[in-house]
């Protein structure tokens, strides 16, 4: 199953709730329940972990995206690509 | 203002087997600018865990490789797994030539050893960085808290915060 998928999709489902109360809080979702919805993503980490240990679990602003990255390095298999020709000097 | 000065150096095998010292404009070249990092889990979730008795798992040292075309830090996606650090959200890497893969993001504190600087990210992205015989990669949102002197022709790095 990939990474956190139920809980992305009960964040969805419950998004316009959590938009028209808590917009720009932290929540943290477990399974298909909301622990809670918190004011910095530091404490929202701290609950996650007094109320669940150390478990995946989705925090996510409310109103933001999934984050989309570019590390070209990596995406094209680049990092550690070596010119085989001499370096100009 | 902390500040960390680094000179590359590194060794190569000649045809007969023999080992030479290479420049550090070499080694600069061949390996990029890297520094000695230890990882842990970030400092909200570890006082957390510390306050209900349980242990928190120490961090992990190794190489972190500075990387300016990098948008966020990356952690090696089995050292995460060994930290137990646990998965908080997920992030979509983008790629030109095929669809965006799905990775896992990690809360994470990182140590520059050697100084005091540290710091924490709520997500890092988990990456395959070990084959690479590196920990992490430092990207552009940890370097935006950074001054970077690349010296190119001496084979050196400077950063300071």
């Amino acid at each position: 199953m990939p990474i956190l998928e139920l809980e992305r999709n009960y964040f969805q489902e419950i998004l316009p709730s959590l938009l028209s109360s808590s917009s720009n809080q932290f929540a943290v979702v477990s399974g298909k329940e909301l622990i809670g919805v918190y004011p910095t993503i530091e404490q929202a980490y701290s609950e996650a972990v007094k109320k669940l240990g150390l478990k995946d679990v989705l925090v996510r602003r409310v109103g933001e995206a999934e984050a989309n990255v570019e590390i070209p390095a990596l995406a094209l298999g680049l990092l550690s690509a070596n010119n085989p020709h001499p370096t100009i000097r | 203002m902390p500040t960390i000065h680094i000179q590359l150096s590194g060794d190569a095998q000649l045809p007969t087997g023999q080992r030479v010292q290479v420049p550090g404009a070499q080694a600069l070249i061949q390996r990029g600018p890297i520094i000695n990092v230890a990882i842990g889990l970030e400092r909200s979730m570890a006082m957390s865990l510390l306050s209900s008795g349980a242990k928190v798992p120490a961090p992990i040292v190794g190489l972190a490789l500075i990387d300016t075309g990098a948008s966020v830090t990356c952690i090696d996606n089995s050292k995460a797994i060994e930290l137990g650090l646990p998965a908080v959200d997920t992030m979509k890497m983008m790629s030109a030539s095929h669809d965006a893969i799905e990775q896992p993001a990690y809360p994470i504190n990182i140590e520059i050893i050697g100084t005091p600087i540290q710091f924490g990210l709520p997500k890092a992205m988990g990456a395959n960085l070990a084959s690479q015989g590196l920990l992490a990669l430092i990207g552009r949102d940890v370097l935006q808290l950074f001054t970077m002197f690349y010296n190119g022709p001496t084979g050196q790095i400077t950063l300071s915060i």
